[in-house]
């Protein structure tokens, strides 16, 4: 990951949780849960660092514990430079938290009613609220509708009014737990153009927790994928799929369609060679073969020693959703 | 100070736009049948007696007055209880408390933001009590600005304190309906609100005079009823407002002590 401020440190953060489970009318029996165990990560200004896992691997503990929502039950949190466990009061102060759905503001009141009193809770002074209101309200184009109650609003633009309420304190660092959850392309294509704002030009750092890959691989600079509360995997999502050494899809067209010979040729000798067998279609003229990156150039080479002219390639990488659910897998049990 | 401001103004906002004919005029109607209820059952079913037992107990034959004042004192005691016990059990429900708790905001700022604007808007409703009480026969003495102002606020130091214990029991309850109504019948059968603490069982009878709710109750009936002077009833405003700084203090410290525990299990 390329340097930058180191905003937030965890070092072997871990929440276990103290429940009791009835047995009979008599019998209680006390059971320790371990949340989260022993995690440790950095974030940093100008980052977008993504939190992945499946349900229940310790996303939202973790983000809990980092936000000052929950105390770790061990661990260290410092920001910047602050103890944050001993003083809460210094991160609450610098971050904020957007959430996806469609809770989390007054529906009763109006976007800038909203963002006055959410803006009072950091006791911003009046004239600095009410410039940032309207920049905020500008940025997120909910300006024709400011003065409207959010219970009359769509979904996506609850969402943008959101995004304004998450930045209101100008936060250095802000926590978004599946920020596009249920929004349309359009919204979560704008939702993803804020988020690229704040961190570029402005330099904060985010810590996103989502079910949506494609997000992950658009906005990541590293990720974090737990599983079971525990961090299995950490790198930039390319690292992530690197290391899970999954094939790539190519498809290649051919300029005529192949013999029987050619065929059966190509049959042999990618199995022999590449350890796979492509599926050939005779009449698209097309053959695919799911192999790794780097044997790519041996299976073209096998094709032009067959003396077949290619007409077009088609290569389709594997995906940071493959990858994480191959880990998830091996780290099943 | 900013963000009591802002709570208030949040909350008014909040309970103008969603209950304005529900809770206000709601509100009204109901100052109104209990003057009116009073009223009828003082001169009509009692005939304007009462028995000697509530003369030597409360020094006064005026049961209208008595109870008018009662009653206006539980609009403000309820009002402010269910709206200062609410403010985190309401947060909760609409999904925001996370967006709260994460902000460097101070518990008692929104609970106190919460309990002023309950209580402006319940004055309001105690001045449109006592205007109906005065046209079927209440008598008030006048009191002077200082002994209303000294009045106002030590009502709603009582009546905040209480709701600060209110809140605590709420959140710790994860429940607001019973909690409050379980509260509030207590507070009625043991305050005075309409009728004198004696008729209580002894026992009851001690309890009742020892809380603030029924010592403030007697204080306010001396001044308006009797047309006492405030000043008169020194020690006893000491005693009340010690009294309410103690319940005020731990309601907010048993609140911040169950929200450090709900920060490890994370409940809230």
């Amino acid at each position: 990951m390329k340097e930058g401020k180191t905003l937030l440190e965890a070092f072997n953060l871990s929440k276990t949780y103290h429940v009791t489970e009835r047995k009979s009318i008599l019998k209680i029996e006390r059971k320790d849960i371990f949340a989260v165990e022993n995690i440790s990560l950095n974030i940093e200004t100008g980052k977008v660092i993504g939190l992945l896992g499946i349900n229940g691997a310790g996303k939202t503990t973790t983000i809990k514990m980092l936000s000052s929502l929950i105390k770790p039950t061990s661990g260290e949190i410092i920001f910047d430079g602050v103890d944050c466990i001993k003083n809460p009061f210094e991160l609450k102060k610098n971050v904020n938290i957007i959430s996806g759905g469609e809770r989390s503001l007054y529906w009763r009141l109006s976007a800038i009613e909203n963002l006055e009193y959410f803006g009072a809770l950091y006791n911003i002074p009046k004239k600095v609220l009410q410039n940032r209101i309207e920049s905020l309200i500008e940025m997120t184009d909910i300006k024709d509708f400011a003065k409207y109650p959010v219970e009359t609003y769509s979904k996506g633009m609850k969402q943008r009014l959101q995004f304004a309420r998450g930045l209101i304190n100008d936060p250095k660092m802000i926590f978004l737990d599946e920020p596009t959850l249920g929004l349309d392309v359009p919204i979560v294509k704008q939702i993803h153009g804020y988020i690229q704002k704040i961190v570029r030009e402005e330099g904060k750092g985010i810590l996103l927790t989502t079910h949506y890959m494609a997000e992950v691989e658009k906005l990541c600079d590293y990720v974090y994928i737990l599983n079971k509360g525990k961090v299995i995997l950490e790198g930039s999502p390319s690292e992530i799929i690197h290391l899970s050494q999954l094939n790539s899809k190519v498809t290649i067209t051919l300029k005529r369609k192949s013999s029987f010979k050619d065929r059966l040729f190509i049959i042999n000798e990618c199995s022999d060679r590449l350890r796979e067998t492509p599926v050939i279609d005779a009449n698209k003229h097309s053959i695919t073969i799911s192999i790794n990156k780097e044997k790519i150039s041996m299976f073209l080479q096998i094709l032009i020693n067959q003396g077949l002219i290619i007409n077009e390639i088609e290569i389709e990488d594997p995906k940071l959703e493959d990858a994480i659910f191959l880990f998830s897998q091996i780290y099943r049990d | 100070m900013n963000i009591i401001v802002a709570k208030m103004k949040c909350s008014f906002k909040n309970a103008v736009r969603g209950e304005l004919l529900g809770n206000t005029l709601g509100r009204l109607f109901n100052s109104v049948y209990i003057v009116i209820f009073s009223a009828f059952m003082f001169y009509y079913i009692m005939k304007g007696n009462v028995s000697s037992s509530f003369i030597s107990h409360t020094g006064t034959n005026d049961y209208l007055s008595y109870i008018v004042v009662g009653s206006a004192f539980y609009i403000v005691l309820v009002s402010v209880l269910m709206a200062v016990g609410k403010t985190f059990m309401s947060d909760v429900k609409e999904g925001i408390i996370n967006e709260i708790l994460i902000s460097p905001v101070h518990r008692w700022q929104l609970l106190l933001g919460n309990g002023l604007e309950q209580f402006m808007r319940s004055i309001i409703e105690v001045i449109f009590i006592f205007l109906i009480g005065l046209l079927l026969g209440v008598k008030f003495h006048p009191i002077d600005m200082f002994s209303c102002f000294a009045i106002l606020l030590l009502v709603f130091l009582s009546v905040f304190s209480a709701g600060t214990l209110l809140a605590f029991m709420m959140i710790y309850m994860r429940e607001t309906y019973l909690t409050q109504n379980t509260f509030f019948l207590l507070v009625n059968f043991l305050c005075g609100i309409s009728f004198p603490a004696e008729y209580l069982p002894k026992v009851l009878a001690y309890v009742s005079n020892a809380l603030p709710f029924t010592r403030l109750l007697n204080l306010i009936r001396r001044i308006l009823i009797f047309g006492d002077n405030i000043t008169c009833y020194f020690i006893e405003i000491i005693i009340i407002t010690i009294m309410n700084i103690f319940i005020l203090g731990g309601g907010l410290l048993l609140y911040s002590i169950y929200e450090k525990k709900c920060s490890d299990k994370f409940i809230l």
